[in-house]
């Protein structure tokens, strides 16, 4: 038997069993399954809302055409069910369970007694959770195509949605991040949970409060609303229009910020 | 002759938390085959040096080396550990828990896993979630896991925590066939003295975060090797306290109700008891003392063991 300690296998097989952890869990269970769900309802919705779009007029004008039901707008449906509360959600209850929950049932602790560092910990943490996030996108992605093709049809332009869904994955690493800079502080799931919430409600309200500034002329308030936490994780919503460098670089930023403090945090830790 | 290297070296390990000092300039060492007991009662630092041992928590100063290895994180991959109570992720199996701890561990394969559920006895049942296990069967798979990858030193901190008088015999019968035949060398931190005398060779004890006493476990229970500590009753007691006032070498250390006990220093068994016939003192009882850990461990702690 031969030691593989600070080699790449031994990150790989480190990776490897935090990614059976992560997806063994009950949440990231549920995540996979609600992205299947997802998929398949938001393009059952989208025919339901075309079929009760066909008696409606709005102003005056058939209600039907106003709606467009083809597959582009499927997948569309999807990306934008995809990435409303549930799913990041679970990938935020992923996350927490996976740091947070770790260090409060000392399951992490039995891990650190082995010859790895805390940072390799942490970034197999973050690799599996990757792992989780993709998985899941795709299987939004490949239940939306499936079913959306059956019902509307395989025709229209897919780049934009599709870039959408590849824009998904950095917003989601984001929100991976920032959820284990939390999970270190707070070392709780729930407590993770309620101080997420707390700062994304704070974070609306200055990003409302910015925005009526910048429409009163203040020039600063404009520029500097992309960087914020709650805004660059929208990122993957500009796929239909231009895309947003300032938020593409806040989105970066604070990547790079949370993942460091996580770092640096669990660093100093005395772990319980 | 060269020195051996320690497999477990510690020199001023010290922590703090806030204005209390938990552990305090510890300075211990633990040779390659020794099977170390480390002593102290509740509250003595044992399980803060242990975490500051394995990383777990930060050290204000002081050094760790393991067979000669200063590096706190390669230093671990000769370590297997158990810290208090083990915890593992429930919903898993026995052999994905340990699977796991053999990733992390860098080192250990099937047949390793194999082998450390057959030492502890949990083959065949290996596929249960550990949230099925009862708390003995859980103790076990912690010291199956803290085998995983093939350690040269075992960490244990109070291994046999909530077993039953069987299951805390089947540990120890364990941890005594581990160092026999894998050549292990073995910490064992416990406050079951009984446990500790039986199974180690060496003993470290710890009070408010210091070693108080550390060595072979005959050489500390025997205490001084010139003294000879003798328990001696006679139905006059005035009268063998005063024969004994005059014999030199002979001291009356303390009186209770089975007699007095008598150090003896440079003066042998025989020749106090040629002197106490001459002096006329009627004899009942005269019976060497050997000294248990245990009085030993309440002599240097003075606290009473939990």
């Amino acid at each position: 038997m031969s030691s593989r300690v600070g080699t790449p296998a031994h990150f790989f097989h480190i990776v490897r069993v935090e990614v059976q952890a992560i997806f063994g869990r009950a949440s990231g269970r549920a995540a996979l399954v609600l992205a299947a769900v997802v998929g398949v309802g938001a393009c059952l919705a989208l025919q339901q809302a075309q079929d009760l779009a066909q008696n409606m007029t709005t102003n005056g004008v058939p209600a039907g055409q106003l709606l467009k039901a083809d597959l582009p707008s499927a997948l569309g449906w999807a990306l934008n069910g995809r990435n409303l509360f549930v799913l990041p959600l679970m990938l935020v209850l992923s996350a927490a369970a996976t740091l947070a929950g770790e260090l409060s049932d000392f399951t992490l602790r039995e891990a650190l007694v082995r010859p790895v560092s805390r940072a390799q910990v942490v970034f197999a943490k973050l690799l599996a959770l990757t792992a989780l996030s993709t998985s899941s996108l795709l299987i939004t992605l490949i239940a939306a195509l499936g079913v959306g093709a059956a019902l509307f049809g395989a025709s229209g332009e897919l780049g934009p949605v599709m870039l959408g869904f590849a824009l998904s994955l950095p917003s989601d690493i984001g929100l991976l991040c920032m959820t284990l800079l939390a999970a270190s502080l707070v070392r709780s799931v729930g407590g993770v949970v309620v101080m997420l919430a707390l700062y994304l409600l704070a974070d609306k309200a200055v990003g409302a409060g910015l925005g009526l500034l910048a429409n009163f002329g203040v020039a600063w308030a404009g520029q500097v609303r992309p960087y914020l936490p709650g805004t660059s994780l929208g990122l993957w919503a500009d796929y239909a229009d231009e895309l947003d460098p300032h938020k593409a670089l806040g989105l970066l930023l604070l990547t790079g910020l949370t993942l460091g403090g996580t770092l640096l945090r669990l660093k100093r830790m005395d772990v319980p | 002759m060269s020195t051996p290297t320690p497999a477990l070296l510690t020199e001023n390990l010290t922590r703090r938390f806030g204005g209390r000092t938990a552990v305090d300039a510890l300075s211990l060492q633990v040779q390659e085959g020794d099977v170390y007991g480390f002593l102290g009662p509740n509250g003595a630092g044992k399980t803060t040096a242990i975490r500051c041992i394995l990383g777990l928590i930060a050290r204000d100063s002081g050094r760790v080396s393991i067979f000669g290895d200063d590096d706190p994180v390669r230093q671990r991959a000769h370590v297997g550990a158990m810290v208090e109570t083990p915890h593992f992720h429930g919903w898993m199996s026995a052999r994905a828990n340990l699977e796991r701890a053999a990733a992390f561990a860098g080192q250990g394969d099937r047949a390793d896993i194999d082998r450390a559920l057959q030492l502890t006895g949990l083959w065949g049942r290996e596929l249960e979630p550990v949230r099925t296990y009862s708390l003995g069967m859980r103790q076990r798979l912690g010291i199956a896991r803290a085998l995983v990858g093939k350690p040269r030193l075992l960490l244990l901190d109070e291994p046999t925590n909530g077993l039953d008088p069987r299951g805390m015999k089947e540990v120890r019968d364990l941890l005594a066939q581990l160092a026999r035949d894998q050549q292990l060398t073995i910490f064992i931190s416990s406050h079951l003295l009984s446990e500790i005398e039986q199974l180690c060779t060496r003993v470290g004890i710890i009070d408010q975060g210091r070693m108080i006493a550390e060595g072979q476990v005959a050489e500390l229970v025997a205490g001084r090797a010139s003294v000879t500590e003798l328990l001696i009753d006679s139905p006059d007691r005035a009268a063998l306290s005063a024969a004994l006032a005059a014999v030199p070498g002979a001291r009356v250390a303390r009186t209770d109700d089975d007699g007095l006990l008598v150090e003896l220093e440079g003066l042998g068994v025989p020749e106090l008891n040629a002197a106490l016939v001459r002096a006329g003192v009627a004899v009942s009882a005269l019976v060497p003392v050997h000294r248990s850990l245990e009085e030993l461990f309440l002599q240097l702690t003075s606290k009473e063991i939990t």
